[in-house]
């Protein structure tokens, strides 16, 4: 058989430009009779969050309370009665409680719960997104795998676990064990209050400091700030103005205060007692021991530590807490969001 | 003004035409060379270790070829690296869980210059964030406007006195920086906001920018720029892949992976006093966001990028005024490159990982250029019987021939993006995506030279105003 080198050389080009062009036929039947060419849709960032949801199934609720027909949804005493296990019909239906509820024994519940007044469930709670126009108070071990919301307060027994958002408009009380993800009031308390420490704030935030004008081996930089290239200290019961950027460790000494913003990017010790009123940002972990008081945002790439009788923003003046992971000690006091990308701990006092 | 069809070719015959110069021209090249070339020396079989005094032409070449096709897959790893990082790496944005707090106040300007058609718009959208409105001043800055902006503005001024101050332009420097430098002296806090006229933010999208600056050592923040036109034609189809694969990959990445994300000079904001620490605006640019990118950086300042703030912005729809635009940003881009790449070098407040990604985005604009030098080059040793020499080289091209022909948006980055994006059928557009890619490497070439030309006679880089296709909105 005889084999024409020109034959493979053509049958080569042709297989080659028919392999490059190959993609182009799609692309022209795209282009042609477009199948995806919208915009790409820019929504609201707040679909998600727990008010956004909250509104939404109060919404819902008055709807479908209003309406009277009670085969939309189902109260809370029968699914009490019936347990957790519903039946196909009741699968899907919401949960009301149309009066103040309290239950003596674990209360498991899988549809969204509506309750229009207060709602206190005993230990073992199982619940999956609740809004309550009250106060909500879950006994210990108790577990809400949505999102919460109590129109009062919102309180999590001990070694309780929050998945996602709860949230409360007046104080939220977590319990010592508890876990978390994200949490919004305008008080938020972690484990028992720390009476001692809170003194101890009250008397050292008067007490004299010594001015700090200028920053070891750091240089001015930017309007009233400062730049340190390694570690910083700030002395223990001194007073520096001005926002602090650190290359590597910064460490606050305790009573100290610092007016201004603070960034470092290998770690953030703020000691006892210390009070920053701006904010605090860290590439890496940070601790707040014990007493210490932050007024604006607490951010962190990594961990955060906070010490019993920490403070953070005020009443007043709300702020956030954020890190991958939070370990918060007793006594940790937080006013605005606290959210913990990975994983939130209150743990007991060292 | 072209239509797709006629700029398609357009292109092909523009194409043709320098390829065949180009052939003839090399091919003149190499016969002269081999002519004047000894006999025993054009007979003699090429090797890869043939001697410089050999064919010196032959082996210069082939070594510059070399160095180009190094630079090039440079890029082609680069890329490779931000979409793996975007695929697979840690998702930084450490701002995005502020949502409580004592919001600073901010001053938002609006670069507005003959956009009747579009003001409203960003007015209303402007109008209607959640950001705190005692927190909030809004400076339209109408920059010698000839339509009927103006008249637009004060209606909104008389509308809502307290929130909107204007800033009407009538004399001065042209051109969006020196508009900009004049108005920045009606900021009232430490965080100017700036939109181009034709953006639509989004309800939460102040707050969204506003955060990054609680942070100290941020100098400037960079939102997502979505195109609302995407559906127009083929070219606003594959602009709005580019942006994809620039904001959603490449600009993401670059946050993730510690690097150089860059402020674009609209959906985003800057620090003041950052900018007056490092020299204040510059209008002698054309490029101002580039320019505070890098001088912000070179200083120690940060520029971050949040993906989620994002804004709707119109794309060209004519290739006309894409390549004016190409050729704007080439210009703007090369000249920063000019005048920082060794403060850049130099910077002690500059990482390793800063300066590498810094000084290789800032020659972005250089490497059209570059990618056609190399491709004449190699035509050249192909004439010259120096194939051999490019051998070590083929393995490399291959990669080069990837990363180059993506080099504006890479391929690879745009099909992530697009993924990510949860728009999958578009992706079967990309092929086309040549089309763009020749396009703007024979603009961004142009613009090289003109760089070079302007800078050789001293004359001033002229800005160029994108056109707008909204129709026309009255309050």
């Amino acid at each position: 058989m005889s084999t024409d080198p020109q034959v493979f050389i053509s049958l080569f080009i042709v297989a080659s430009t028919a392999m490059l062009l190959m993609p182009f036929y799609p692309a022209w039947q795209e282009w042609r009779h477009p199948t995806d060419q919208e915009a790409l849709r820019v929504g609201p960032k707040d679909a998600d969050d727990v008010a956004t949801l909250a509104g939404a199934f109060r919404t819902k609720m008055v709807m479908l309370m209003a309406s009277g027909d009670q085969a939309t949804y189902q109260f809370i005493e029968e699914v009490s009665q019936r347990g957790a296990v519903a039946n196909e019909a009741h699968q899907e239906l919401p949960v009301v409680a149309s009066r103040a509820m309290q239950t003596h024994r674990a209360f498991k519940c899988a549809q969204p719960l509506f309750a229009a007044n207060d709602l206190e469930l005993a230990g073992g709670a199982m619940l999956s997104e609740v809004l309550a126009e009250g106060h909500i108070a879950l006994g210990p071990h108790s577990r809400i795998t949505g999102w919460a919301h109590a129109n009062k307060t919102l309180t999590l027994g001990e070694s309780s676990v929050a998945v996602r958002q709860i949230s409360a408009a007046r104080a939220m009380d977590l319990a010592r064990g508890c876990c978390f993800e994200r949490v919004h009031a305008p008080v938020i308390q972690f484990g028992r209050p720390v009476a001692s420490l809170a003194r101890q704030v009250g008397v050292t935030s008067s007490s004299p400091r010594t001015p700090l004008d200028t920053i070891k081996n750091g240089q001015p930089w930017g309007d009233n700030g400062w730049r340190v290239e390694g570690d910083c200290q700030i002395p223990q019961a001194h007073h520096f103005t001005g926002s602090l950027v650190v290359t590597g460790v910064l460490s606050i000494g305790s009573d100290a205060v610092v007016d201004g913003d603070i960034k470092a990017r290998k770690g953030i010790l703020i000691g006892a007692r210390a009070r920053i009123t701006g904010a605090v940002f860290c590439e890496n972990g940070i601790h707040v021991f014990h007493g210490a008081y932050v007024a604006g945002p607490l951010v962190s790439e990594s961990h955060l530590m906070l010490g019993a009788g920490a403070w953070l923003g005020t009443p007043d003046a709300p702020t956030t807490v954020s890190a991958g992971v939070i370990l918060v000690e007793e006594g940790v006091v937080a006013h605005g969001t606290v959210w913990a990308s990975q994983a939130g701990v209150v743990w007991g006092t060292t | 003004m072209y239509t797709d069809r006629a700029f398609f070719f357009r292109l092909c015959k523009l194409a043709s035409c320098a390829a065949a110069s180009g052939l003839v021209l090399t091919a003149r090249a190499a016969q002269a060379a081999a002519e004047s070339l000894p006999a025993t020396v054009t007979a003699a079989p090429m090797t890869l270790f043939v001697s410089w005094t050999e064919r010196p032409l032959a082996v210069g070449l082939a070594v510059v070829l070399g160095l180009i096709v190094l630079v090039m897959m440079a890029y082609g790893i680069r890329h490779i690296i931000f979409t793996l990082s975007r695929l697979f790496g840690g998702q930084r944005y450490p701002y995005a869980d502020i949502d409580t707090a004592q919001w600073p106040q901010i001053t938002v300007f609006i670069a507005a210059h003959n956009e009747e058609k579009v003001i409203a718009g960003c007015l209303t959208a402007l109008l209607e964030t959640d950001y705190p409105a005692d927190r909030i001043k809004i400076v339209p800055v109408n920059d010698r406007s000839g339509d009927g902006t103006r008249a637009i503005i004060d209606r909104y001024v008389a509308l809502h006195p307290n929130r909107i101050v204007p800033f009407h332009r009538t004399s001065g420097k042209p051109g969006k920086a020196a508009a900009l430098k004049d108005a920045l002296a009606y900021a009232k806090g430490d965080i100017a906001i700036i939109f181009d006229a034709d953006y639509i933010p989004g309800r939460g999208l102040l707050r969204q920018l506003a955060t990054p600056f609680f942070d100290p050592e941020v100098g400037a923040v960079m939102g997502r720029v979505v195109p609302i036109n995407a559906g127009t034609n083929l070219l606003t189809r594959m602009l709005d892949l580019e942006r994809s694969a620039g904001y959603q990959v490449d600009q993401q990445a670059r946050m993730n992976l510690r690097a150089v994300p860059q402020f674009g000079g609209t959906v985003g904001g800057v620090r003041l006093s950052a900018v007056a620490a490092v020299g204040g605006w510059h209008d002698d640019v054309l490029a101002e966001d580039t320019d505070i990118t890098f001088r912000l950086l070179i200083n120690g300042w940060k520029t971050v990028y949040n993906n989620r703030a994002e804004c709707y912005e119109e794309v060209p729809e004519e290739w006309s005024v894409r390549m004016r635009q190409v050729r704007r940003w080439a210009k703007g881009h090369n000249q920063v490159l000019y005048r920082y790449w060794g403060e850049l070098m130099s910077s002690p407040f500059v990482t390793l990982r800063e300066r590498i990604d810094g000084i290789l985005l800032l020659q972005v604009f250089a490497m059209p250029p570059l990618l056609l030098i190399g491709w004449v080059l190699a035509l050249s040793l192909y004439f010259l019987n120096a194939g051999s020499l490019v051998a070590l080289f083929i393995p490399l091209m291959a990669m080069v021939a990837y990363g180059a022909l993506g080099n504006f948006a890479a391929f690879l980055e745009i099909v992530m993006a697009v993924l990510l994006d949860g728009h999958r059928r578009r992706i079967r557009l990309l092929p086309v995506n040549l089309l763009c890619f020749f396009a703007s490497l024979f603009s961004i070439s142009g613009a090289l030279v003109e760089s070079a030309v302007d800078r050789l006679f001293g004359r001033e880089l002229v800005w160029h105003k994108t056109l707008r296709y909204r129709k026309l909105v009255t309050p």
